[in-house]
């Protein structure tokens, strides 16, 4: 996608806002008519519109309907919110490799909810909304904590360490679960690895109210966040209360995080991948960045997902592992820019 | 742990020296001893054994067939116990650890003179088994378990009662051949698994797949597949779709298989609207794996099939 990240500091990226939302708005739109489209069957495109503006009770009318909208459309918002998320988590930490993932957000999440679906005996960790919330907020502190003791405080490097260590932390508790609690494990098998199959509009529905939350607190945080970007001292100088704006944007990014992780599972490299992208077409400032991420995000997340379906038809490949493969070579190109202050 | 259980391996392996030293043994159960060849290679085996373990649900469905109780065996689930189906047989059983997760202590702890796997189970494992007790090993489980069956008759020192066994086993099929006669030709079965938060169509190589070939009842074209199983999803749920679906449930939550029967395409089913969709019990119809839970299969196919009644409910699963 990207030509390559830009290595000027501040200033706008090579294109101009309204050209790359244009171009991000039309792969969403193709990105949203491959969902609809395309599964283990697929169905014409034109099929698949008119089934979906005038069902017929058809077979075709049902499948749109019942299995692929809600997808789609929960694909499109949990990639939006990823994004989102790990644009704020990058621009706070000034750190390249800061997302919901690697700073164990997602797996404080994970284990809230499948620690809730263990200890109360919830069905599947994506009704366990609240706990993966808590959850996300308990490892992002954490992390946080663990990251700022010592001298020098909180650098990139220790917090991506931190984030690391907790994240491995996490796992093993979450794995320790799994393994005394069976039932809990073949209930949340697909979910771990980042699952969008069969969810449906009450999955969204739950989710929505926190993901809608956090994405309008992103936006409102736009400005400062750039400020912050800068560092500490800057926002500071220009008279930015930066530990109020800390507080918001951690909020932020554990309700777009929790409520990512508790409908589609843990999904990594996404928040990663794609802010480096959005900076690389749009510059530094934050309030086209932000909702370049979330375009983006939920492009890669519905293109990972419609790919998942297609690798091994009628077997899918978790939108997790597609992700995930989609999101490593940015990610391996911020390790070799090395994890230095953005 | 590992430390601890090849300690108490060389313990038991010194007392057993120290016991064979003694001269004085009790009778013949180690004194006459055989060769077993299997998946790990050729092991010396007691005549008769009396003090067997066994790490899988086939290898104790086997065993019990055989008339012979182990001393000890693995759990599927952990904490649910053994499969109803067993009953009284498995009371005696202690349990020593999961099918994942084999307690090695409490195997040594049993002193067996036999352990019963698979290398698809516990190859990793084999060698500290070994160094147990004697310990034969089946290449695979569940698709073979016809194959598996014989050298669990022979490791047990129980060659005949396999033999008729078997010859039990294949008495049932003729006769449910011939009591379903000419409907046998047009009754495709489908089977259907909800296994937590996936429902699996279960093709042919797999246990309950190798029984339903025996006895000749055909298989959808989607399903009679030489492969272990397909998802379903809303997607490709005719390919659930048969004359008669049998339905199965493993574990206590179903989000998806809900979701599929609640939506209208379910309906649509043959199977469902002929109203020939039966709920069979896990532990005979996928866990079993072995000639007690086959022979069980064919009598729960004679009474839906042949009958045309009802299953009994079991008390555990009414309760639940």
């Amino acid at each position: 996608m990207s030509r390559g990240a830009p290595t000027r500091v501040a200033g706008g990226g090579r294109l101009s806002l309204p050209v790359v939302l244009g171009l991000g708005g039309a792969a969403l739109v193709g990105a949203l008519l491959a969902s609809i489209a395309i599964g283990a069957t697929v169905i014409p495109l034109d099929r698949a519109l008119a089934v979906l503006a005038a069902p017929d009770g058809s077979r075709e009318a049902i499948i749109v309907a019942d299995a692929r909208l809600p997808r789609t459309l929960i694909g499109a918002t949990v990639g939006a919110a990823l994004g989102v998320a790990g644009a704020v988590m990058q621009a706070v930490s000034r750190n390249p490799l800061a997302e919901p993932g690697i700073l164990g957000v997602s797996w404080g999440a994970a284990l809230g909810a499948v620690g809730a679906q263990v200890a109360l005996g919830i069905g599947s960790p994506a009704a366990a909304v609240g706990f993966a919330l808590l959850g996300a907020a308990g490892a992002g502190a954490t992390v946080v904590l663990i990251g700022s003791l010592g001298r020098g405080g909180l650098s990139p490097a220790r917090l991506v360490v931190a984030g690391a260590a907790v994240s491995t932390l996490l796992w093993s508790v979450l794995q320790g679960l799994l393994v005394i609690d069976h039932a809990s494990l073949e209930a949340s098998r697909r979910w771990l690895a980042g699952s969008l199959s069969g969810r449906d509009e009450a999955s969204l529905l739950q989710v929505a109210p926190y993901l809608g939350a956090g994405l309008v607190l992103a936006l409102l945080l736009a400005r400062p966040l750039t400020a912050l970007s800068l560092g500490d001292d800057v926002a500071r100088g220009l008279g930015q209360r930066t530990g109020t704006v800390k507080v918001a944007a951690a909020l932020a990014v554990v309700l777009l995080a929790g409520a990512a992780v508790a409908v589609a599972g843990p999904i990594v490299l996404v928040g990663l991948a794609v802010p480096h992208v959005a900076r690389a077409l749009v510059g530094r400032d934050y309030s086209r960045v932000l909702p370049v991420s979330g375009l983006l995000g939920a492009v890669l997340v519905l293109a990972a997902d419609v790919a998942g379906r297609r690798v091994m038809p009628p077997e899918e490949v978790p939108v997790g592992v597609m992700a995930a493969l989609l999101g490593a070579p940015v990610f391996l190109h911020a390790v070799r820019r090395g994890v230095r202050p953005l | 742990m590992k430390a601890a259980v090849r300690t108490a391996a060389v313990l038991l392996l010194a007392l057993a020296a120290l016991a064979g030293c003694g001269g004085d043994d009790d009778g013949g159960a180690e004194g006459e001893m055989r060769s077993v060849v299997h998946a790990m290679g050729t092991t010396e085996v007691s005549a008769h054994p009396e003090r067997a373990v066994v790490l899988d649900t086939g290898e104790l469905d086997s065993a019990i067939a055989l008339g012979v109780t182990p001393v000890g065996a693995v759990e599927a689930i952990p904490g649910e116990g053994f499969s109803d189906y067993l009953a009284d047989a498995a009371k005696e059983i202690e349990i020593v650890g999961s099918i994942d997760q084999p307690d090695l202590e409490a195997i040594a702890a049993l002193e067996p003179d036999l352990i019963l796997s698979s290398k698809v189970r516990h190859e990793a494992i084999y060698d500290q088994l070994a160094a147990i007790a004697p310990t034969v090993f089946t290449e695979d489980i569940g698709v073979a378990w016809k194959e598996n069956f014989p050298l669990h008759a022979e490791a047990l020192g129980r060659v005949e009662e396999g033999e008729e066994l078997t010859t039990e086993y294949e008495a049932d099929v003729a006769a449910f051949k011939a009591d379903m006669g000419d409907r046998l030709a047009d009754t495709h079965v489908s089977v259907v698994r909800s296994v937590g938060d996936e429902v699996r169509v279960y093709l042919n190589a797999n246990f309950i797949g190798t029984v339903l070939k025996d006895l000749g009842l055909p298989r959808p074209p989607a399903q009679d597949v030489d492969d272990f199983s397909l998802t379903a999803t809303l997607e490709n749920l005719e390919d659930a779709d048969g004359d008669v679906m049998f339905l199965s449930r493993y574990g206590p939550d179903h989000p998806i298989l809900d979701r599929l029967m609640g939506s209208p395409l379910w309906q649509r089913l043959d199977a469902v609207k002929a109203g020939r969709v039966f709920d069979v019990p896990d532990d005979l119809w996928f866990l079993g794996l072995g000639n007690l839970a086959a022979r069980e299969v064919i009598a729960d196919l004679r009474t839906l099939l042949i009958d045309g009644k009802p299953l009994e409910e079991p008390a555990a699963a009414a309760a639940e």
